[in-house]
């Protein structure tokens, strides 16, 4: 246990440093009160995550299997709980819409509890934007260091297994986050110096740059994002938000140019082959839209069809103009979100490695009506996966899938439209928090309640889902059957 | 020439064979008392009984003073060694090596052979040489033989002259005559097991097997005129998943995007390590002789069965019952020379013997002077040499009519400058031109002193 607390309090540590960021924020405004807010709530953080890292400091700090799930699980509950609190004061609404509140940005879902921007403090915007860029910081690690070795839901193995010897993994783990931090942050210095490039002021380049690459979906302000930037503006979100939905191995493969690796590599290939069909499908739903090729121009119209193509694809869900989405068909936008992106990436959904698993395999299925004796390659890209893998993957499948009809039901039992319901429910296990709006609406339907608008039971609800989602369903798992999970 | 032979089996026995017979002195090292007992017994060589690669071992079989090395064994390893330490205590010029693990022949370790590192000359791959041969086979299937010559420019067809032949009983030269344009020569006939270097006055006669070299894109055209023009094909089934067969659906996959390739392996592992290895290939799992994993398959619509597994056995049946369930055509790897001689009566088309295939490849590397591709033909009766010409050949400088070339060769192709001429009476070899050449066995050293680099040439 005393490896749980040693890398809970390492977390703690980054993440009350990163709530150091919105308190600068808070005194560069003018809002002292919040900033010296936040700053306490840092240093307290600080204490405690130290505290908790001399306490546990010299103890081996070997993670196997049971620790790795436990941390993971534990960690992206207890996180949000410690930062409802700052979130609460902050945007002064009470604990529990706090929550949900944390719960949306940690896990980069952005669904935005709050509403009315223009009148909320800009260390409240800067402080949830800031936990969703740590929140997709967090996704990567929690997948690469914890849940990966544990190929838990048929995830492709990583190059750390578990078990390995203590000194030598935390070693490992170290260099791993660490490098990974230099990365994510360098890349979110690069999107914001491109985005003031393109005329964006400051602030909202600040808050799209956490949004581009955690791959969330908050805007600095209210109102619709074309009308913050310009068309490059749309173009640079889209690249970090496709950089944000593929995979980091598949990044330092670009980096180190190792080009065999690159040529087995599938994941992300298929990935920006999908942002391109949903780019050219936007297009031209644009293109035959009345009154829009007008207004934008003709590559106006491409830089907007490849920001939401990307927004789909990479799980944020943000849209260029409200409604967007409503133009292309409820059951495509869907499927895209549920895919998600890459694996090892701050993207939610089922992942393209899990999707084209499941396909391949149907199709070596479907090829034994023809060949009853065939061989089936029985890999994905440099993925090869037994039947042990692929058993992982449906159980998964099956769980996210009964997630989603209980996420759903729940939220109908609630109060909300069933249609309404079932678009809050996947845009909240993928992620994908704007994804979810009143566009999609029947005319004249009603039940159809924003977010902020939403009742505590129903928020609470969202946020275990998007816990459930952001874990990739592991969460259930454990909570149906600890023992078989955490004790085997 | 002296030349140490790491390596009795049966491509050691085959290299040892024509290289004694061309007069070298020939040694040969294998661990296995019985076989080099049984190489000298039968072969004008000296056998000793050792590890390949032990010093002491390559000492007493005269490395110090060899010119060559052939490691031949069944173990990359210790051929490897072998040419390492024949390299490194004692300096012998020119290492050649048979290895067969791809692992070693991956592009982005080559450097491992590199003069620093391990220096081996030459690596030799039996199973990419089988495979090259298939490959060419598939594109070309009228042809019995097809060999590459001058960066692949100029091909060497082998077509069975048969009742299909309509150029039979017509003279060499009428050949000529009647297609001006045709870039292509005969250059050597097997008639009745005897091979003839022709002159222009012979002509071809029914159950000849012609030799013809011609320019590469003028193939099919040449098989057209000797009756054998058949379509590329399409569907193959190729009975064995080993090393060859993943080679060979590797390059069918690569070259021939069309091509429908189903592959029968019985061994489940390796059947799987295909399937791994390959995208658009079937691979089933199962045995080569069962009627009803033929079917699957598609055998009956197939254009072609290649049967190559370590069985011979097996190739020769799974060929038969190929063809007798509809298969277009077949071919099949026979490592057992005995089995040659009956094919046809079989009903194989044509088959491959892998031992032939390796063989010819070590020996291109054995001839001496300018000499940069050879061929051997008809087990060793006769050798298609490709060769660049130089300043001192006596080749050089005159009109071919005016060459008196003895009985035993003949001029396939010249290549000046890149561009390909049928050799006529008043053609001129000029300096650097390559030149493709049969010569009979017993010419071969003829050829070879043609081409050497002399003292006159500095």
């Amino acid at each position: 246990m005393s490896a749980v607390f040693n890398y809970l309090g390492l977390v703690g540590a980054f993440l009350s440093a990163v709530l150091l960021f919105p308190a600068l924020i808070a005194f560069g405004s003018g809002e002292t009160e919040n900033g010296i807010s936040l700053v306490l709530y840092a240093a307290l953080g600080s204490f405690l995550s130290i505290t908790l890292l001399v306490a546990t400091g010299h103890t081996a700090m070997l993670l196997d299997r049971r620790t790795s799930i436990l941390l993971a699980v534990g960690g992206w509950i207890l996180f949000p709980l410690l930062l409802a609190f700052p979130i609460s004061g902050m945007f002064s609404i009470d604990y529990g819409a706090a929550l949900f509140e944390a719960v949306s940005a940690l896990t980069t879902t952005a669904a935005d509890g709050v509403g009315r921007l223009e009148a909320q403090p800009a260390a409240a915007i800067a402080l949830r934007a800031a936990i969703q860029w740590a929140g997709g910081l967090g996704t990567i690690l929690t997948f690469l260091i914890l849940l990966g070795p544990t190929s838990i839901g048929g995830l492709p193995k990583t190059r750390r297994s578990v078990g390995e010897a203590s000194g030598r993994i935390a070693t490992g783990i170290h260099r791993m986050a660490g490098s990974l931090t230099r990365y994510y942050s360098a890349a979110t210095i690069f999107c914001f110096v491109l985005l003031m490039m393109t005329g964006i002021e400051p602030f909202a380049a600040i808050i799209l740059s956490f949004t581009a690459l955690s791959a969330g979906g908050y805007l600095p302000s209210d109102g619709e994002l074309f009308e913050l930037g310009n068309s490059a503006a749309l173009v640079v979100i889209s690249f970090f938000f496709i950089v944000a939905a593929t995979s980091v191995y598949w990044h330092r493969m670009v980096g180190r140019w190792q080009i065999e690796n690159l040529k087995r590599h599938r994941e992300s290939y298929y990935l920006i082959g999908s942002v391109a069909v949903v780019t050219a499908l936007l297009t031209v739903t644009f293109a035959t839209t009345p009154g829009m090729i007008n207004s934008t121009g003709p590559l106006g119209l491409a830089a907007e069809a490849l920001f939401n193509a990307a927004s789909l694809v990479s799980t944020s869900g943000l849209q260029s103009s409200n409604g967007v989405f409503t133009l292309l068909s409820p059951a495509f936008v869907f499927f895209v979100l549920l895919v998600g992106g890459g694996c090892y990436s701050a993207a939610g959904g089922i992942k393209y490695y899990r999707v084209g698993a499941m396909l391949f395999h149907a199709r070596h299925d479907l090829s034994r009506l023809i060949y009853p004796h065939a061989v089936a390659p029985m890999r994905f890209g440099t993925e090869q996966y037994d039947l042990g893998v692929m058993k992982s993957i449906w159980s998964m499948f099956m769980a996210a899938a009964l997630v989603l009809v209980a996420g759903s039901v729940l939220l109908a039992l609630m109060g909300l439209d069933y249609q309404a319901s079932i678009t809050a429910t996947i845009a909240a296990f993928v992620n994908a928090g704007p994804a979810y709006s009143d566009a999609w609406a029947p005319r004249g339907t009603e039940g159809w309640i924003a977010y902020h608008d939403m009742a505590i039971g129903m928020k609470l609800a969202l946020a275990a889902i998007m816990l459930i989602g952001h874990l990739e369903v592991i969460a259930v798992v454990v909570a149906l059957d600890p023992r078989r999970i955490l004790f085997r | 020439m002296k030349i140490i032979i790491c390596g009795a089996g049966q491509v050691g026995y085959g290299i040892a064979e024509r290289l004694a017979k061309e007069g070298n002195d020939v040694s040969v090292i294998d661990n296995s008392a019985e076989l080099v007992q049984n190489i000298q017994d039968k072969l004008d060589v000296r056998g000793y009984h050792g590890h390949g690669s032990h010093p002491d071992v390559l000492a007493r079989a005269g490395a110090e003073q060899a010119d060559m090395i052939i490691a031949v064994t069944l173990h990359d390893e210790v051929n490897m060694v072998a040419c390492q330490v024949a390299h490194s205590l004692f300096n012998v010029p020119t290492k050649l090596a048979r290895i067969r693990a791809q692992s070693y022949r991956q592009p982005h370790w080559q450097n491992l052979f590199a003069r620093q590192h391990m220096p081996i000359d030459v690596i030799i791959s039996p199973e990419i040489e089988v495979g090259d041969v298939v490959l060419r086979r598939i594109a070309l299937p009228g042809a019995r033989d097809i060999v590459p010559f001058a960066d692949a420019q100029v091909t060497m067809l082998a077509i069975d002259c048969d009742e299909e032949c309509p150029v039979i009983d017509t003279p060499l030269s009428q050949l000529s005559e009647l297609f001006p344009d045709l870039n292509a020569v005969v250059v050597g006939i097997s008639r009745g097991g005897q091979m003839i270097a022709p002159r222009s006055s012979d002509q071809i006669l029914l159950g000849d097997h012609a030799y013809v070299t011609c320019e590469q894109s003028q193939a099919r055209r040449t098989l057209a005129i000797f009756g054998k023009e058949r379509p590329e094909a399409g569907r193959i089934v190729i009975a064995g998943g080993g090393n060859i067969g993943l080679y060979l659906c590797r390059r069918i996959e690569e070259m021939m995007p069309t091509a429908r390739v189903r592959v029968i392996e019985r061994s489940r592992e390796t059947a799987m390590r295909m399937a791994q290895g390959l995208d658009r290939t079937v691979i089933l799992h199962g045995s080569a002789l069962d009627e009803a994993l033929l079917n699957e398959a598609g055998i009956r619509n197939a254009d072609l069965m290649v049967s190559i597994t370590n069985d011979d056995q097996v190739n020769i049946l799974a060929s038969v019952l190929a063809k007798k369930l509809g298969c277009g055509a077949n071919l099949a790897l026979l490592n057992n020379a005995g089995y040659h001689g009956f094919t046809k009566s079989l009903g194989i088309d044509d088959y491959i013997n892998p031992r032939s295939v390796t063989i010819s490849r070590v020996l291109q590397h054995v001839r001496r002077g300018r000499i940069k591709g050879v061929y051997s033909i008809q087990n060793g009766a006769a050798e298609i040499v490709e060769a660049q010409a130089l300043d001192t050949s006596p080749l050089v400088g005159k009109p071919l009519k005016e060459l008196e070339l003895p009985d035993g060769m003949r001029i396939g192709a010249i290549i000046h400058e890149g561009v390909v001429s049928r050799p006529a009476g008043d053609s001129i070899i000029r300096p650097r031109d390559s030149i493709i050449i049969l010569a009979l066995a017993e010419r071969v050293r003829l050829v070879e002193q043609m081409f050497r680099v002399s003292f006159e040439f500095f």
